[in-house]
């Protein structure tokens, strides 16, 4: 039979589900199995070096174990990642396995020990196999338990570049449902009582705008993954794609079907190397197996699928912005309208739609638009990916069901002690703001643009947590400083505000030449200008990356007021980051002169004669620190 | 770099152009100045437009890069832990910026905003080699290896 053949039984002949309990790998066979959970950030962790010990321990001690190259589960502080299945026990996984530590950690396991405590994660519980004593089961992590896992697996323990393994997980029957069942205009339909909203950052309803695209007659018509995801600090998309890459071409082949397109394209990011080596051979097995192509089983349909690799530049997250960089032009933004959905790629009905948004599809023709809004909370439905980085113990990518409370998901990703101590958390990098711990009870909802209630935006879903080490101007410096690379350059407000807000938070962060009343007031007069321009680029922009370039000081300057304020007249960074600020002394009462600190500063900016307290210049000072690490006796003091 | 040009179709569309300069790049290391002016006599577009288009992105590059490309993580995850200081620190050793090239031709550095390795910061990788919680001292060690 050929792959053509088989997809054809599987789809079409058989009409039930499958009964599959996707958190059991059923892996009933009589040789051990090794889970490599490798992706991006599991490859930055190492997890090559260990696949490649594993092997080298295989062949050294010629024993049969199986090796399956599967995704990472998304808990980043755990790489690498390995899980070790051997006969009539149930799966463990490992973490933090390096290269180093194969050959003692395999020893021990092959012969039914546990190993040190410190490679131990979870296990995951099956009544068919022998559980191993005194260990947690996976789902009782609290990482994983706040979690609500709808469009990634909680643990994926087969290949994501089978389609078979796939098909396995009611892969394609959306597909085939669409296909056999529903007209395009019944397709929007389901979308559209979904309330499915983008999760790009936009928030528009997904229906609504494919809905508008079908009822264009202009062919033919275009459906865009945008897979160019650029914001710093969110990986979510990449991850998706890593996962899983026949769901994403499952639901962009719903979506094309939806709006009668003939075209798909998937705009990934050039630097994704592995998600772009998966989704390749995702989409020539898709081919092969005849949901691809012409006439894909005699139902008159044309679709095709194809990759274009961007070549990196973040404004073409916006949609116009990325159509214009399809075309082989400056990838920048367009005013809306006309909307791409009227007038889009070639000036065809074009639908651009983000990965995690494509991901949500093939469940929601399946199970049903009902099914879909059990989840989440109203008018914000389903999950959300968010990137957790930052100062918390757990950083990864976290599935969080929407109507979730920032303080119960700060509670799962850190020690109790560090929850204390966070000083905020800056959602949706930057087109998003920041959220002080007052507003921690705030549930993850979709910020409706009638309703700002809360200041909530998702933007791509980083989520970084910030503690008392952490500068909020520092933080909006740097947010600043990457709007101004990034700007187009197209649109003034952009252009010229990024650049002048950049400049006003710069002059704060620095000590002014003189003391005199005069520059503080011209310090201050630069705050107070910061929320003026802020509130015109807003209002002024042509896209989302200049409208929402100044949410970050809005809300900086909202709850952080006092910490610009001590910059302006304090002249003092609490954090200890804007360097310029710090002012070292030597105290001398410590000081006993041996001259250590002299030795270490490479600017001469300490004098004073052996044996007496010494003196630091502080116009030659650099900042460097250098006296205060050297110093053993606690006499150089930071101010 | 004939050859190149050789290779590509009679007509070429728009919407290919930077698929094209992405192939010649991953094949020739940087977009050469003679070959811009030759696409755009085979392609029809003005070489200064074809300058202003790859100039937009980030992925091209005009001048050879060194042996090692050394990227420094500047995403978020990263700055909050301090890679501004390894940036800075590497500025010191060497005496590059940005995008900027050794005299002996080993060593580029660029920076990226987001590496992706976010639980690890801060993050350094070289060519295809990647350094995770990277602190000054192992900065050190790594320029050390390089030269």
């Amino acid at each position: 039979m050929t792959l053509k053949d088989i997809t054809y039984n599987y789809l079409f002949k058989s009409t039930e589900l499958f009964e599959i309990n996707n958190f059991t790998p059923d892996l009933n066979i009589d040789i051990p199995v090794v889970f490599a959970f490798r992706s991006t950030c599991s490859i930055i962790a190492g997890i090559d070096d260990t696949i490649s010990y594993i092997e080298k321990y295989i062949n050294e001690n010629s024993i049969n174990i199986k090796i399956v190259e599967t995704s990472c589960p998304g808990l980043c502080s755990f790489d690498p990642v390995i899980g070790v299945k051997i006969p009539g026990r149930t799966l463990i996984l490992l973490k933090n396995l390096y290269y180093y530590e194969v050959f003692s950690v395999f020893d021990s396991i092959l012969n039914h020990f546990l190993p040190d405590t410190k490679f131990l994660l979870a296990q995951i519980y099956d009544q068919k196999y022998n559980s191993w004593p005194e260990f947690p089961d996976f789902f009782s992590l609290k990482q994983v338990k706040i979690q609500k896992r709808n469009i990634l697996e909680p643990i994926k323990t087969y290949s994501p570049i089978s389609i078979t393994d796939y098909f396995a997980k009611n892969g394609f029957k959306g597909f085939a449902k669409v296909l056999t069942k529903l007209t395009p205009s019944e397709v929007c339909s389901i979308i559209e009582n979904s309330e499915l909203k983008g999760r790009g950052g936009g928030g528009f309803f997904t229906g609504k705008k494919w809905r508008k695209a079908l009822e264009n007659n202009n062919n033919p018509k275009y459906f865009i993954c945008n897979a160019d995801e650029s914001d710093p600090g969110s990986v979510a998309g990449r991850i998706l794609i890593e996962t899983d890459p026949f769901k994403l071409i499952e639901g962009m082949l719903i979506g094309a079907y939806a709006i009668n397109a003939s075209k798909a394209i998937i705009y990934v990011r050039n630097t994704y190397k592995l998600a772009i080596e998966r989704l390749k051979k995702a989409i020539e097995q898709t081919k092969s197996a005849g949901l691809s192509g012409d006439d894909i089983f005699g139902s008159g349909i044309n679709l095709s699928i194809e990759i274009v690799t961007g070549p990196v530049a973040y404004v073409c997250g916006e949609e116009t912005a990325l159509i214009s960089s399809l075309e082989g032009s400056r990838g920048m933004p367009k005013p809306k309208p006309p909307y791409p959905s009227d007038k889009g790629f070639l000036e065809k009905p074009t639908i651009v739609n983000n990965v995690e948004t494509i991901f949500n599809i093939p469940s929601i023709i399946l199970y049903g638009a009902e099914s879909f809004k059990q989840t989440g909370i109203k008018e914000s439905f389903g999950t959300k990916l968010f990137t957790i980085s930052g100062k918390v113990d757990y950083p990864g990518v976290y599935e969080i069901e929407l109507g979730t409370s920032i303080a119960d998901v700060l509670s799962a990703v850190c020690d109790d002690e560090s929850v204390n101590s966070i000083k905020a958390v800056h959602i949706g990098g930057p087109s998003g703001g920041f959220i002080h711990p007052d507003k921690f009870y705030e549930k993850l909802v979709f910020n409706d643009s009638k309703n700002k209630s809360n200041d909530i935006w998702f933007g791509a879903g980083s989520f970084v947590v910030l503690n008392k080490s952490n500068c909020i101007v520092d933080v909006c410096k740097y947010f600043l400083d990457f709007d101004v690379n990034e700007s187009c350059g197209k649109c003034i407000p952009c252009r010229e505000g990024t650049r002048v807000l950049y400049d006003i938070l710069k002059r704060i962060s620095e000590r002014p030449p003189t003391n005199s009343k005069h520059e503080t007031l011209q310090r201050f007069k630069g705050v107070t200008q910061l929320e003026e321009i802020a509130v015109v680029m807003q209002e002024t922009s042509l896209c989302g990356l200049g409208q929402n370039a100044p949410i970050t000081i809005i809300t900086g300057l909202k709850y952080f007021r006092d910490e610009f304020e001590e910059h302006i007249y304090e002249k003092k960074c609490d954090a200890g980051v804007c360097r310029d600020l710090k002012l070292y002394n030597i105290n001398i009462d410590n000081c006993v002169g041996c001259g250590l600190c002299v030795k270490r500063c490479p600017a001469d900016a300490i004098i004073g004669s052996l044996h007496t307290a010494h003196f630091i210049v502080q116009e030659r000072c650099i900042k460097c620190g250098n006296c205060f690490k050297a110093c053993k006796f606690n006499a150089v003091n930071i101010i | 770099m004939e050859e190149f040009l050789n290779k590509l179709p009679t007509s070429v569309s728009k919407t290919e152009l930077l698929r094209i300069l992405q192939e010649f790049q991953d094949k020739y290391g940087y977009l050469d100045n003679d070959f811009i002016h030759e696409l755009s006599k085979k392609i029809g577009i003005q070489p200064g437009k074809i300058f202003g288009i790859a100039s937009f992105y980030s992925q091209f590059r005009f001048k050879p890069s060194g042996k090692y490309i050394v990227n420094l993580c500047s995403g978020v995850a990263c700055h909050i832990n301090s890679s501004e200081n390894l940036i800075n620190e590497f500025t010191k050793l060497t005496g590059l910026k940005d995008g900027e090239t050794s005299t002996d031709g080993k060593i580029t550095l660029e920076l990226v905003p987001c590496l992706g390795g976010c639980a690890n910061s801060p993050v350094v990788k070289v060519n295809d080699k990647y350094y995770i919680k990277v602190t000054k001292t192992d900065l050190l060690k790594i320029i050390q290896e390089l030269k």
